[in-house]
């Protein structure tokens, strides 16, 4: 019975995790659309925009907040190379943008959207949400010291490996990591 | 921080692939504190309590773990999922990044049962899995002193693969063998069958014993065993043994484990040595 509940508790934060990394598309084409929400009617239609993008930012913050429930893990050893990876993910976040804008109906946007959130469920870009830079995380690609590569979201501005170690890491998947240290 | 890493059962895949990240930020086990009080692996050596076996220089031995060379980060490793905890075969906990805790996990330590938790709430469990702990771990490497520490090794050769070397104990051919030597005389049905564990190590231990003596050095263990043990010569001067207690005298005395306080007074048998270099 335990098992049953971690693992659906697992999917379901996966669920979210994708849910943010993609929400954005949804978000451009219901601001295409001129689309609002019927209890902000009074208002002028820019609150509902406002509205419509506070969603996956608010979503991005539970997801934050429920990280303190995954396991620890830590980096103590120096890595043996480190590189920024915010920009990366731009050109797909631009290819999303594109996709939302020229979308003809409301179904296709569901089968597009459908399909989209299964392979970024599938793969392991869950984490690849660019709200996070919002909260001021930054993305990096690391290979640490016995060679492995994996993703790292930080706070921290880092430009050299020298001396570099995160002694409190949470474990997204086992290729994404989160730093939680605080101050860093 | 520490880091608990479990080595899976699975046929496939490297041996590198089969560890799991299970746990962080805990502290299983605490460094005992009578390691000092240690002696070299030998098996015609016994632990007294308190006690613990050293193997030295542990990384240059073929016995070394691969684990323990190549463990830098907690992160390459894949977490444990639910479904695998069936097929731990041991727990490697590192800790403080020089002190590495081994458990073996057995069928018997992976409680699978209906439980009830005693704490700040009382909770029933149906189908619970949990490991226990042993406390001292069955294996502590310190890296620092590339030592490796231990009680027992036979709870250790499932980890350390090829550490039973160390520790020979006699097949059933080689029991055969040397039961059939010319000075050994087997009466009332004693046969190979017979003989248990504990002879079967020290038949090991004799064996390389034997094949190192000259013929003037069988001669004087075997006057030496004689002289001990009359009971045991039979009437054309080879030794009769009945039961596993002649065998195991016959044993240690071609181990040349008997001999006489140096007051004359006593005669003894040592069980267990530590030879004084």
């Amino acid at each position: 019975m335990e098992i049953i509940i971690r693992w659906v508790i697992q999917w379901s934060y996966k669920l979210l995790l994708t849910f943010n990394a993609t929400s954005l598309i949804l978000v451009v084409y219901f601001i295409k659309g001129r689309y609002y929400f019927n209890c902000l009617d009074k208002f002028p239609i820019w609150v509902s925009y406002i509205a419509c993008i506070m969603c996956p930012v608010v979503t991005t913050a539970m997801s934050l907040f429920l990280k303190k429930f995954l396991s620890y893990d830590s980096i103590e050893k120096q890595p043996l190379d480190i590189e920024q990876a915010n920009n990366s993910f731009l050109p797909s976040y631009l290819g999303y943008f594109f996709v939302a804008l020229s979308v003809p109906t409301p179904e296709t946007l569901w089968f597009i959207y459908f399909i989209l959130f299964v392979f970024t469920f599938c793969s392991q870009a869950i984490y690849f949400n660019p709200i996070f830079l919002i909260f001021g995380y930054q993305f990096y690609y690391m290979t640490t010291a016995d060679n492995v590569k994996i993703f790292l979201i930080s706070k921290k501005q880092i430009k050299t490996t020298k001396a570099l170690v995160f002694p409190t890491l949470k474990r997204i998947n086992n290729f994404t990591f989160i730093d939680v240290e605080k101050g860093g | 921080m520490n880091h608990v890493i479990a080595k899976l059962r699975l046929k496939k895949g490297s041996e590198n692939s089969k560890f799991r990240k299970v746990l962080s930020n805990v502290t299983l086990y605490s460094l005992p504190s009578d390691l000092n009080n240690n002696v070299v692996y030998n098996p015609a050596t016994n632990l007294d309590e308190g006690e613990w076996y050293s193997i030295s220089e542990f990384s240059q031995k073929p016995f070394y773990l691969q684990l323990l060379e190549d463990y830098e980060d907690s992160v390459a490793y894949n977490q444990l999922e639910a479904a695998q905890t069936s097929n731990i075969d041991y727990l490697c906990t590192c800790q403080n990044g020089n002190e590495f805790y081994f458990q073996r996990i057995s069928k018997t330590q992976l409680l699978e049962k209906k439980l009830i938790t005693l704490g700040d709430q009382f909770t029933y469990n149906a189908n619970s899995k949990n490991i226990v702990i042993n406390d001292p771990a069955d294996a502590i490497y310190v890296k620092s002193e590339d030592t490796l520490y231990f009680k027992k090794l036979s709870a250790i050769t499932g980890i350390f693969k090829g550490i039973d070397e160390l520790f020979k104990e006699a097949t059933t051919t080689e029991t055969e063998a040397f039961l059939a030597h010319d000075f050994i005389k087997l009466e009332n049905n004693f046969c190979a069958a017979s003989v248990k564990q504990a002879n079967r190590k020290r038949i090991a231990l004799a064996m390389e014993a034997l094949n190192s003596f000259d013929n003037v050095q069988k001669s004087t263990v075997f006057n030496t065993v004689k002289e001990y043990c009359p009971q045991l010569v039979a009437e054309d001067d080879t030794f009769k043994i009945e039961s596993e207690n002649d065998l195991a005298l016959l044993l240690y005395g071609i181990d040349q484990r008997f001999y006489t306080t140096p007051d004359g007074r006593e005669k003894r048998i040592a069980n267990s040595i530590i030879r004084i270099v």
